[in-house]
C-alpha cells in the first residue's frame, strides 16, 4: 500500500511539474554529478546575478523525482507525514495553472540508482547539462563502471538542441560521457591541461589565502586571477562551470 | 546525581542535560532507509561519509562560517570524542588548558585524560555569567596550549559576546595557543539574543576548532553524532587520533544526521519554542522561591543554574533533595569551583517533569 502511494505520489507530481515546465518554457539547467551540485548551483546563481534576476533555482537540495518537481512547482516536502502530503495534492493541481517561472530554471539532478535519469528527463528537458564528478558514492547501486556512465549518457543525450554540456575533464568517467552527446561540450578542469581542447575552462597557481581560495582561471578568451570566500577546492570547480554559463549566456 | 536517583522510586528528573523529545520522524525514516539499503554496515571513510561532510559545510555557510568539508570537517562519535580528539592532538602532556568556570562538566576530564591541568577562570556571575577578558589574560602561562569554551554555556545559559570572544581570539593569536569552542547548544538561543561564532572571521581559523553535536538540536543523543571542524592543518592531525580512537563514526548515526541536515530545521524551531515555554516555566516556580535562591535568567540552552542562600555545600544539598523529595539535579561545583552554592536544572525535561520537580522543590524548601 505504502508502495503503491509512493508510486502515485511520483506520477501524480512528475505530470504536475511536467505541465507548468511545457506551459512556461524556462531554459533548464540540470546539475548532476556524485558531489559538488549544491555548491555548482550557489555559484550559478552568483554568475547569473550580475546578469539578470529571472532566474530560479533548486529549493534546499530537492533533486530527487519527489524533489525535483516539487521544486519547479514550489512546494514544501510532506517528509513522511501522510497527513502533510494529503494536505498538499490540492495545491499542486493549483499549481499547474498558477505557477509562474522565469526564464532560467538552475536544478540539482540526483542520480544514485539505474534509471533515476530516465525518470527525471520525464519531467525536464535540459537546455545545459553539468556533470561535476562522479565519485564512489552510489557506485554500490550500480553492476559496473560503465552502468553509471550509460545513467549519465542519457542526460547527455537529451540536451535540447542549442544546448551544450558541461564535463569535469578531471575524471575519466565524466570526461568520456562527451560521447554521449551531439550537442557541444565544455570542459573545467582544476590541472593545468596540456592538451589543446578548445572550450577547457581551467586553472593554475591555487593557494589558499586567509579569505579563502585564490587561483589563476584560464579560458579560450582570457585569463584572470581569482578570489574566492570559500575554501576547497571544489569552489574553484563550481566557479569554472559558472564562468562558463557566464560566458556562454553574453 | 543519575547513578544515586536510579536507586530511588519515583524520581523525577532536572539533571540530565538530555532533550525530552524523541528523535524527529524523518531522520528515524533516514536511518531506516539506508539499514534497508544495506548502507549501514560497513566502516565510512575515517572523516565521515561524503556526502555528510558536504551537507556540513552547506549547513556551515547558513551561518557564514566557512570550512572545506573535504579537509576541514570530520564527522565524530558526538562532540564529546571530537573534544577528546582535539586535545589529544593538540597538547602534550603537562599542558595547561584554560576553562571558564562553571562549564560542561566532561571537559575537565577530557582534559585530564590528555594528560593536561585544567585552569578555572572564574565567569562574572554578577554580570550574568560572561567572560571577564582580564582574568583569562592572566590566567595564560608558557604552558597555555588552549583556551575551550562552550557557547552557549553549560550550565548557566549564557551567549557570550561577540566582543569577548574576539578578545579570547585575539589573545589566542598573541601568545599562539589554540580555542577549542562547543557550540552543541547554539540552535537554542532566546529573546532575539545575537549568535556569533569566533568561525565566522578567518583570521582565527588556524587557532581555532570548532565542534557541533547533532544530539541537542535535533534530539539525537544516544545516536552520538557530531562533527568537528577547523583549518585543514589541523585537522588532519586531528583525523589521525579519531581514526585510532573509533574509525569512524556510527555510520547509521551519521545517515540519521543527513536526515536531520536535510529535514530537520522545522523541528529544531519547534524545539526551540517548547523549551522557551519551559524555561518561562520552570522560572516561574523559581521566582516562587525568591527567598531561598536567585538565578540569571538563561538566554540559551535549556539550563537554569540557581544560587542557593547560604548553601556551601551544593552536592550535599543535591544528596539532601534527591533523598527527601526524590528530585534529581546537578550540584553546582560539577561544573567548577565557582558553580559552588548553585544547582543546575533542566528544563530540557517534559512540563510535567519540570511541574511536578519544581513541586518537589518548593515542598523541599518549605
Amino acid at each position: 500500500m505504502k508502495k503503491i502511494g509512493h508510486i502515485l505520489l511520483r506520477w501524480y507530481l512528475g505530470i504536475a511539474a511536467y505541465l507548468v515546465i511545457q506551459r512556461c518554457r524556462p531554459k533548464v539547467i540540470a546539475i548532476a554529478g556524485t558531489v559538488n551540485k549544491t555548491f555548482t548551483k550557489e555559484a550559478i546563481e552568483t554568475a547569473l546575478a550580475a546578469k539578470t534576476q529571472n532566474f530560479l533555482s533548486t529549493t534546499h537540495t530537492y533533486n530527487t523525482d519527489i524533489g525535483l518537481p516539487l521544486s519547479i512547482l514550489g512546494l514544501s516536502s510532506g517528509y513522511n507525514s501522510y497527513r502533510r502530503w494529503l494536505a498538499l495534492l490540492p495545491h499542486v493541481i493549483i499549481k499547474i495553472f498558477t505557477r509562474g517561472l522565469p526564464e532560467i530554471l538552475i536544478l540539482e539532478l540526483g542520480i544514485s540508482h539505474p534509471g533515476d535519469a530516465k525518470k527525471l528527463l520525464r519531467i525536464i528537458k535540459p537546455d545545459v547539462v553539468i556533470i561535476t564528478d562522479i565519485t564512489q558514492r552510489y557506485r554500490e547501486n550500480f553492476t559496473d563502471q560503465s552502468m553509471i556512465a550509460k545513467e549519465y549518457g542519457y542526460l547527455l543525450k537529451a540536451v535540447k538542441k542549442n544546448g551544450y554540456s558541461i564535463l569535469n575533464y578531471d575524471t575519466i568517467i565524466v570526461r568520456s560521457l562527451s560521447s554521449f552527446s551531439i550537442r557541444p561540450i565544455y570542459f573545467f578542469s582544476l590541472q593545468t591541461v596540456s592538451v589543446s581542447e578548445k572550450n577547457l575552462w581551467y586553472v593554475t597557481d591555487i593557494c589558499t589565502i586567509t579569505e579563502g581560495i585564490q587561483a589563476q582561471v584560464v579560458n579560450p578568451y582570457d585569463s584572470r586571477l581569482v578570489s574566492i570566500s570559500r575554501f576547497g577546492r571544489h569552489h574553484l570547480s563550481a566557479f569554472l562551470i559558472a564562468d562558463v554559463i557566464s560566458h556562454t549566456l553574453s | 546525581m543519575e547513578i544515586l536517583a536510579s536507586r530511588h522510586l519515583n524520581v523525577i528528573s532536572l539533571a540530565q542535560g538530555i532533550p525530552s523529545f524523541d528523535t524527529p520522524s524523518p531522520i528515524k525514516r533516514r536511518a531506516e532507509i539506508a539499514l534497508a539499503e544495506k548502507l549501514v554496515a560497513k566502516y565510512s571513510l575515517s572523516p565521515g561519509l561524503p556526502e555528510l561532510r558536504e551537507m556540513i559545510e552547506l549547513s556551515l555557510a547558513k551561518d557564514n562560517i566557512f570550512y572545506d568539508w573535504e579537509t576541514e570537517i570530520i564527522v565524530t562519535a558526538g562532540s564529546i570524542e571530537a573534544i577528546t580528539a582535539s586535545l589529544l592532538a593538540l597538547t602534550d602532556p603537562g599542558d595547561e588548558v584554560i576553562i571558564p568556570d562553571p562549564t560542561y562538566t566532561s571537559y575537565r576530564e577530557a582534559v585530564r585524560l590528555a594528560g593536561c591541568t585544567p585552569i578555572f577562570v572564574p565567569l562574572d556571575e554578577e554580570k550574568g555569567w560572561n567572560i571577564n577578558i582580564e582574568k583569562f589574560r592572566a590566567a595564560i602561562t608558557s604552558r597555555t596550549k588552549v583556551i575551550f569554551y562552550c557557547n552557549p554555556n553549560n550550565p548557566t545559559g549564557t551567549v557570550y559576546s561577540e566582543t569577548d570572544l574576539i578578545a579570547l581570539g585575539e589573545l589566542a593569536l598573541e601568545h599562539n595557543f589554540y580555542i577549542i569552542a562547543d557550540e552543541a547548544y547554539k540552535d537554542f538561543i532566546y529573546d532575539g539574543q545575537k549568535y556569533f561564532s569566533l568561525a565566522q572571521l578567518s583570521k582565527y581559523r588556524k587557532n581555532l576548532i570548532r565542534v557541533f553535536s547533532f544530539s541537542k538540536p535535533y534530539a539525537m543523543t544516544g545516536w552520538r553524532v557530531g562533527y568537528v571542524h577547523t583549518d585543514a592543518s589541523i585537522a588532519q592531525e586531528i583525523l589521525k587520533v579519531h581514526d585510532s580512537l573509533v574509525t569512524c563514526a556510527p555510520v547509521i548515526s551519521q545517515y540519521a544526521a543527513m536526515g536531520a541536515l536535510e529535514m530537520g530545521e522545522e523541528w529544531v524551531n519547534h524545539f526551540r519554542d517548547h523549551y522557551q515555554k519551559r524555561r518561562e516555566l520552570l522560572c516561574s516556580f523559581l521566582d516562587r522561591l525568591s527567598s531561598k535562591c536567585s538565578y540569571t535568567v538563561p538566554t540559551s540552552a535549556y539550563f537554569v543554574f540557581p544560587k542557593f542562600i547560604g548553601c556551601q555545600d551544593s552536592l550535599l544539598l543535591a544528596k539532601d533533595i534527591l533523598e527527601k523529595v526524590q528530585l534529581a539535579t546537578v550540584p553546582g561545583v560539577a561544573f567548577g569551583p565557582s558553580g559552588e552554592g548553585h544547582l543546575r536544572l533542566s528544563f530540557g525535561r517534559s512540563d510535567e517533569d519540570i511541574v511536578e520537580g519544581m513541586k518537589r522543590l518548593d515542598a523541599y524548601f518549605s
